[in-house]
């Protein structure tokens, strides 16, 4: 048995639940209508079985939640601090994000669930924050991110910053496990055997995540650019890229 | 642990599934210990038919309701159906082959392979011949495509040679059959495959 190393309080209960929430499949992004690229490799022939898409997760996935999601999340979170705002760094790094995606699919992705996350955020609470957050992104035109929705999400429900990027790294993983159960011959338990073991690469993908500075953040696999940008004109396809 | 092999029998609604099932059980309990676990989605009805069709023993037939989302049932979450299956195989030690018939779904409804061994996937012509060239994880992937009742094809308009060229160009070298399992066309074409792929290489993993 894990010892707990943190004091929790009822006051927890709050954001806790409200992470979950945000995290649920069942909540309304759009999230389940994509596979980060992974149909993509499968179609090329890259991912095919269990211990391919082990490799595909440790050597491609977790790498690029250290070091670009989880990464922007973290600075945006900070720049997010509920009583003074940094709304140029947040526009900086939705700009960002918007740079990071070089094929087309996965930027508009993470335009529309972004999008679509803080208006959820917004409707759902009503929050300042949430208000303000849109207001300007709209004022300013700024290309939305999942990960700085993310750190919204967190700063509006009193959610502390590892709290938020492991939801994020939860969310992230779980979504393209599940998507592979729809694209490879992968059961149940071969599934969650291999969420098991991503998630206990957690606790040292966020603490490196947390250390990245602005100008460190990026990673490039043109592997699954080009398997994304192919993707789209697909015959046929389950997923958006 | 061994288990017996099973067999998933997917398609759309009203394809065909349950009549392939009830065709094999004919065929087939003569010479296998076999069982029956059917899906649907918020009714018994298909194990009702078999039961009522005396396929098997009534005991040898379990149904599954799998509520709104039928193939999460044999592919995401295969708890209720691998419990059926675990059932059966407990009440009958000598069972040699499980059918595990899907709810009927759309086209991208596979099954999970710690669920089943191999997977025939159940079309028809009346469905538009098109189906074919859709393509998708069933129409592609599936260990057995059949493309069932081709004897209404001259009354729907059904061009089966165009869906022969579209399947082939979707499948590459995996098996499909025509079929008019009602009538028994091609039926034992169906169980010479079973025999060879499914109950043979399962008596040579043993």
């Amino acid at each position: 048995m894990i010892a707990s190393t943190a004091p929790t309080s009822v006051a927890d209960a709050a954001w806790l639940c409200a992470l979950l929430q945000a995290g649920d499949s069942y909540y309304p992004t759009g999230a389940y209508a994509h596979s980060y690229g992974l149909e993509g490799m499968v179609q090329l022939g890259v991912v095919e079985d269990r211990d391919t898409l082990r490799a595909f997760m440790i050597d491609s996935a977790l790498p690029a939640l250290r070091q670009v999601e989880l990464p922007l999340a973290a600075h945006a979170w900070r720049a997010l601090e509920p009583a003074s705002p940094d709304w140029e760094a947040v526009a900086e790094l939705c700009t960002l994000t918007h740079a990071l995606k070089s094929a087309r699919e996965p930027r508009f992705a993470a335009e529309n669930i972004g999008r679509q996350r803080a208006e959820l955020l917004s409707g759902l609470h009503g929050h300042p924050l949430a208000k303000a957050y849109l207001e300007r992104s709209s004022a300013g035109a700024w290309a939305h991110s999942t990960a700085v929705s993310a750190a919204l999400e967190g700063r509006v429900h009193g959610a502390p910053l590892v709290a938020v990027l492991s939801g994020l790294t939860y969310a992230n993983l779980s979504g393209q496990i599940a998507a592979s159960m729809k694209l490879i011959r992968i059961g149940q338990n071969a599934a969650q055997t291999l969420l098991t073991e991503l998630l206990s690469k957690a606790p040292e993908v966020v603490a490196a995540a947390t250390e990245v500075p602005v100008d460190e953040i990026g990673w490039f696999n043109p592997w699954l650019d080009i398997a994304c940008a192919r993707h789209e004109t697909s015959d046929f396809r389950l997923f958006i890229s | 642990m061994t288990r017996p092999p099973r067999i998933g029998i997917g398609g759309p609604v009203g394809s065909g599934k349950t009549m392939l099932c009830l065709k094999l059980c004919q065929k087939l309990r003569e010479r296998y210990s076999m069982a029956v676990v059917t899906n649907d989605i918020y009714c018994s009805e298909d194990a009702q038919f078999l039961t009522k069709h005396s396929a098997l023993a009534p005991e040898r037939i379990v149904g599954v309701e799998t509520g709104g989302c039928p193939h999460t049932a044999i592919r995401d979450d295969t708890t209720m159906n691998e419990q059926a299956c675990n059932g059966l195989e407990t009440a009958f030690a000598d069972l040699q082959l499980i059918l595990v018939e899907s709810g009927g779904d759309n086209l991208t409804a596979t099954f999970s392979p710690e669920l089943v061994d191999a997977f025939i996937y159940v079309i028809d012509v009346a469905e538009g011949d098109k189906i074919p060239r859709k393509g998708g994880p069933a129409i592609r992937h599936s260990d057995l495509l059949i493309i069932n009742k081709i004897d209404l094809a001259p009354l729907v308009g059904a061009d089966l040679d165009m869906m022969a060229r579209d399947t082939s160009n979707q499948r590459g070298n995996r098996a499909f059959l025509f079929c008019d399992l009602k009538r028994e066309h091609n039926l034992d074409s169906v169980i010479a495959w079973i025999e060879q792929e499914v109950l043979f290489v399962t008596k040579a993993r043993a």
